[in-house]
C-alpha cells in the first residue's frame, strides 16, 4: 500500500512559514537540495492544497533559467515529472500534470493507495489538518531548521486527540538542518 | 565565566506542556534517567520561574521522588536554586534563594562566579526573558515522538527571530531526540 508522507522544512518552533509567509529562513544548501532530490525520486503523486500548489508552481519555470544551478534544475525537473492532485473549492484550473480534486478527500485518497505506485508526498499545513483529522497520514518528516522564526504558520495545527509516533530517522546536515522522520505509532493508539 | 543552558522536553508539535500543565506524554525510560543523572551532575545552580519552580518543589522532596528517582532527587534536593518572582513571598525548598528584581544583573554576577554551569529546567516565561537579555549560552530541547495538539508553546513569547547553530544531535532507543543549540552571533 502506499503511504502518504507530510513533511516540511520547519522552524525549531515549528512554523513553515513566517508571519508574512516568509521563507527566507530556510536552508537549502547543495548537500540537502541533492538529498531532497533523492527523497522526491521515490515520489509517485504531489498532494496539495491550493496554497501550497501555488508556492510550489514557481517549480514550473525555473529550469529555463540557464544560470540555475543543476541541484536546482534536477529538482525543478523532478517536480515537474510527478503528477500532482491540488484539494481546492476555490480554484477553477491547475497547471501541467496537475488534477484538481474538490471533495471527499477521504474515499480519493483512500482509492490512490490502493492503487500500485510510489509514495504520496503532502504540501501545506491546512490540508495536513483534513489529513490528519482522517488519519490519512502514514509518515511524518520535519526537516528542522536552527532558527526560532516566532510566530506564522505552524506546521501541525491543533488537534483533539495525541498522536503517538515512533521515530525512524534523525539525519543531521552540515548546514544544521536536522530531519526527524516519525510513523504513526498506531499500535498505541487509544 | 560559566555558561547558562536551558533544558526542556518538547512535543514534536512545538509545547512545552499541554492543556491544565499536563506533562503525562513526558516519554521517559533508564536512558533518559541516566543522561538526567549526568546532565544535573554538571549543574552549579538551578535556576527557576515561579510556575515551574512551584511545580518541583512539590515533588523532589517528597518520598515518591525518593523512591522513583532517588539519585536526581538528592541532587535537585541539594543543589543551589533560584527562583525569579514578584509574587512569591518565600522560597521554602531546600538551598533556595529567591529574587525578585534585577534579574540580568543577577545572572551576570553568577556567571561571573565560579563553579559549574547555570541551568534552566521549564520556566518558558523566564526563559524568553532571558534569551532577550541574550543570557542563554545554550538551548537542549528534547523532542518527544508525540503529537498533543494543544497547549504552551514553548518559545511562545519569542517574537523576534533568533539564529541559532546546530551543536549536535543525540538519538535516544525510545525515540526521543536532543538537539543542542547555541545563538548563532555572527
Amino acid at each position: 500500500m502506499r503511504k502518504v508522507i507530510y513533511s516540511m522544512f520547519v522552524s525549531l518552533d515549528g512554523f513553515i512559514a513566517g508571519p508574512n509567509k516568509e521563507l527566507d529562513w530556510h536552508i537549502i544548501d547543495e548537500e540537502l537540495h541533492r538529498f531532497v532530490n533523492d527523497q522526491e525520486r521515490a515520489i509517485g503523486t504531489y498532494l496539495y492544497g491550493r496554497r501550497m500548489y501555488e508556492v510550489m508552481s514557481y517549480w514550473q519555470t525555473v529550469d529555463t533559467n540557464p544560470s540555475s544551478p543543476a541541484h536546482v534544475i534536477e529538482y525543478a525537473r523532478i517536480w515537474q515529472s510527478i503528477p500532482k492532485i491540488v484539494f481546492s473549492k476555490t480554484l477553477k484550473q491547475v497547471g501541467p500534470n496537475a488534477k484538481l480534486v474538490e471533495d471527499n478527500i477521504a474515499e480519493e485518497i483512500a482509492k490512490l493507495k490502493e492503487q500500485p505506485g510510489k509514495d504520496m508526498a503532502l504540501g501545506g499545513a491546512g490540508i495536513a489538518l483534513t489529513f490528519m483529522r482522517l488519519g490519512l497520514i502514514d509518515e511524518y518528516g520535519l526537516y528542522v531548521h536552527p532558527v526560532i522564526v516566532g510566530d506564522g504558520t505552524p506546521m501541525f495545527p491543533s488537534l483533539d486527540d495525541k498522536i503517538n509516533l515512533r521515530l525512524m530517522e534523525a539525519r543531521t546536515f552540515s548546514s544544521g538542518v536536522v530531519l526527524l522522520r516519525y510513523q504513526p505509532d498506531r499500535k498505541e493508539a487509544k | 565565566m560559566r555558561n547558562l543552558f536551558a533544558f526542556n522536553m518538547v512535543t514534536l508539535d512545538g509545547f512545552f506542556e499541554g492543556p491544565n500543565h499536563d506533562i503525562s506524554w513526558h516519554n521517559v525510560d533508564d536512558e533518559f534517567n541516566q543522561f538526567a543523572i549526568e546532565q544535573t551532575s554538571t549543574v552549579g545552580a538551578i535556576l527557576f520561574g515561579r510556575a515551574t519552580y512551584e511545580g518541583m518543589a512539590s515533588y523532589w522532596p517528597t518520598p515518591a521522588a525518593q523512591s522513583d528517582d532517588p539519585i536526581v532527587a538528592n541532587l535537585m534536593n541539594t543543589l543551589p536554586k533560584v527562583v525569579f518572582s514578584r509574587t512569591l513571598q518565600k522560597a521554602e525548598w531546600n538551598n533556595t534563594r529567591l529574587i525578585k528584581d534585577n534579574v540580568a544583573e543577577e545572572i551576570l554576577k553568577m556567571k561571573q562566579e565560579p563553579g559549574n554551569d547555570l541551568a534552566v529546567f521549564g520556566s518558558a516565561n523566564l526563559l524568553s526573558s532571558l534569551m532577550q537579555m541574550n543570557l542563554v549560552d545554550e538551548h537542549r530541547v528534547l523532542v518527544n515522538p508525540v503529537l498533543i495538539g494543544s497547549g504552551t508553546p514553548l518559545f511562545r513569547s519569542i517574537k523576534q527571530r533568533v539564529n541559532l547553530k546546530l551543536v549536535k544531535a543525540r538519538t535516544f532507543k525510545s525515540g526521543n531526540v536532543l538537539l543542542y543549540y547555541q545563538p548563532d552571533k555572527k
